[in-house]
């Protein structure tokens, strides 16, 4: 019995190597589309997961002094009103924002004394002095120059000391760490002042529940952005590009449709085989085995291909073209370092989404087939 | 001794097959009429699944067994609550308005900033509509 399932691979193998330039092309088309539709989902997965467990390491709430012209900056003592209210654990605030560079648009934060006494544990970085700064891996200098000029409400010029790690391109890639009277200068802001406050709270499920008490605590209208918006503005972001990304899919369905034509057009067109075969005494079982033999060898490698393929597009450990292609950046983009364990889903939507129509047109013109009587099949055949 | 197709030794009339000779059979054009061929195409068919399969198993070891990543305590220790997915300067990257010397106008020739309503009710010259008349 094993041996006659062998054989009948073997000779569903020899079939398809009658036309190997129709089975290779055959092959390669739904190799494609797996790869088009799989890179996609997997993307848009690894993406959200990771910006979701990204952000867990950000502050719970981030609050914000505004006025009817926009923000404006905070004392320093603000920390210490919002310490004030139960639940809320740390405050800290922040100096930071977006300037430009000759080159491209840079975001600068200041290294302030918590930050340094992290990431000198995390990253080995140590805190840049006055004139000095820490850069990421996208941060472009002359090339004869370690000097970075920054336009922000004053011109500055740092010299770059260390580099944050490519590793943490998700969080640096563009970003400058420069020492606070620094970040100040640049910012226009006073000594005692600070952009807002970035707050650690005990239960940062509850997080929400505070923000009324939050708002009453300061002397000044203020707006607090909570995590669940953050998270919900990169969701959004994400969602509109996959949505782009989703119109693929109606040239995808058509390319589907062509081949699940084309499979049952060859079947028709090998009628006088099959009926030979049934001539010779090949039973209907047998006819059928044969054609979804054949089908499933074709079908399977190149919808597994396809499916490897998408995921090294995705998880290639030095994976730039998402950015380049499709998050707006353009001489460098960040190295994503994505989370995993999200292929076995995305793997079998997309394989039943592919192999459901094509096995059922092989199935259905098989049975056709072998229904038939041979003498008719030979007879239309020819 | 020339042996090509076209050599003349081909051409001696004594080679000429006849209709009564054995028909000359195909040597090496299809080996075992191209079975040995179909068993690689099913190795190969084989060895791509099983390559699927493993890339599955490897996926799903990273995800219960994550590889220290270096990220997530590099943005604990910032405090910043945006990641560096979109260039800076671009809206998409701001999750919350960023405090920024950067001009966020759409065209050069809008305001700066919003204008107050008391100065411009004090300098924007409007004419008192007059009261209509019968």
């Amino acid at each position: 019995m094993r041996h006659r399932r062998y054989a009948q691979f073997l000779w569903a193998g020899r079939e398809l190597l009658t036309h190997p330039g129709a089975t290779l092309l055959m092959a390669l088309s739904m190799g494609l589309l797996t790869t088009m539709m799989a890179t996609g989902l997997l993307l848009s997965q690894a993406l959200t997961a990771t910006t979701s467990r990204l952000l867990d390491q950000g502050p719970d709430l981030v609050v914000r002094r505004v006025t009817p012209n926009g923000g404006q900056p905070i004392s320093s003592q603000a920390a210490d009103l919002a310490l004030k209210i139960p639940g809320i654990t740390e405050a800290r605030p922040r100096i930071w924002g977006t300037v430009s560079t000759p080159q491209a648009a840079v975001t600068v934060v200041a290294a302030d004394r918590d930050a340094i006494a992290r990431l000198t544990i995390t990253a080995a970085i140590q805190a840049p002095v006055r004139g000095e700064a820490v850069a990421g891996s996208g941060v472009h200098l002359p090339e004869t120059d370690a000097h970075l000029v920054l336009h922000g409400t004053d011109t500055i010029t740092v010299r770059i000391t260390q580099r944050f790690p490519q590793e943490t391109d998700l969080a640096t890639h563009d970003l400058v760490m420069l020492h606070p009277d620094d970040a100040r200068r640049l910012l226009g802001l006073a000594l005692d002042e600070a952009c807002d406050l970035a707050l650690a709270v005990f239960h940062p499920d509850e997080a929400e529940a505070l923000l009324p008490e939050l708002a009453r605590v300061f002397p000044w209208p203020v707006h607090i952005a909570t995590r669940q918006e953050t998270r919900k503005h990169y969701a959004t972001a994400f969602g509109r590009r996959g949505g782009l990304a989703a119109l693929l899919y109606i040239p995808a369905v058509i390319a589907l449709a062509l081949l699940t034509a084309a499979v049952i057009r060859q079947h028709i067109g090998s009628r006088s085989r099959v009926g030979l075969l049934k001539a010779l005494g090949w039973t209907s079982r047998d006819i059928v085995g044969l054609q979804i033999t054949k089908a499933a060898i074709v079908g399977l490698p190149a919808i597994a291909g396809g499916l490897m393929l998408a995921y090294a597009l995705v998880y290639a450990p030095s994976q730039t073209w998402a950015g380049m292609l499709l998050l707006g950046w353009q001489e460098t983009a960040p190295i994503m370092h994505l989370d995993a364990g999200f292929a076995a889903p995305v793997f079998l939507e997309v394989a039943g989404i592919l192999l459901i129509p094509y096995l059922a047109a092989v199935l259905w013109s098989s049975l056709v087939q072998a229904a038939s009587n041979p003498h008719d099949l030979l007879n239309r055949g020819n | 001794m020339p042996t090509g197709k076209h050599s003349p030794a081909n051409n001696r009339p004594g080679l000429e097959p006849t209709p009564d000779s054995p028909r000359p059979s195909e040597p090496d054009r299809l080996p075992l009429d191209r079975l040995v061929p179909a068993g690689w195409l099913l190795g190969i068919a084989l060895t791509v699944v099983s390559l699927c399969v493993l890339t599955l198993t490897y996926d799903t070891v990273r995800g219960v067994f994550p590889p220290p990543d270096q990220a997530a305590p590099v943005l604990h220790a910032i405090g910043l609550n945006e990641l560096a997915l979109v260039p800076s300067g671009r809206p998409a990257r701001r999750p919350v308005l960023t405090p920024s010397p950067i001009d966020w106008r759409y065209g050069p020739v809008l305001p700066r900033q919003a204008p107050e309503v008391i100065p411009l009710l004090k300098t924007a010259p409007f004419d008192t509509p007059r009261a209509a008349t019968p």
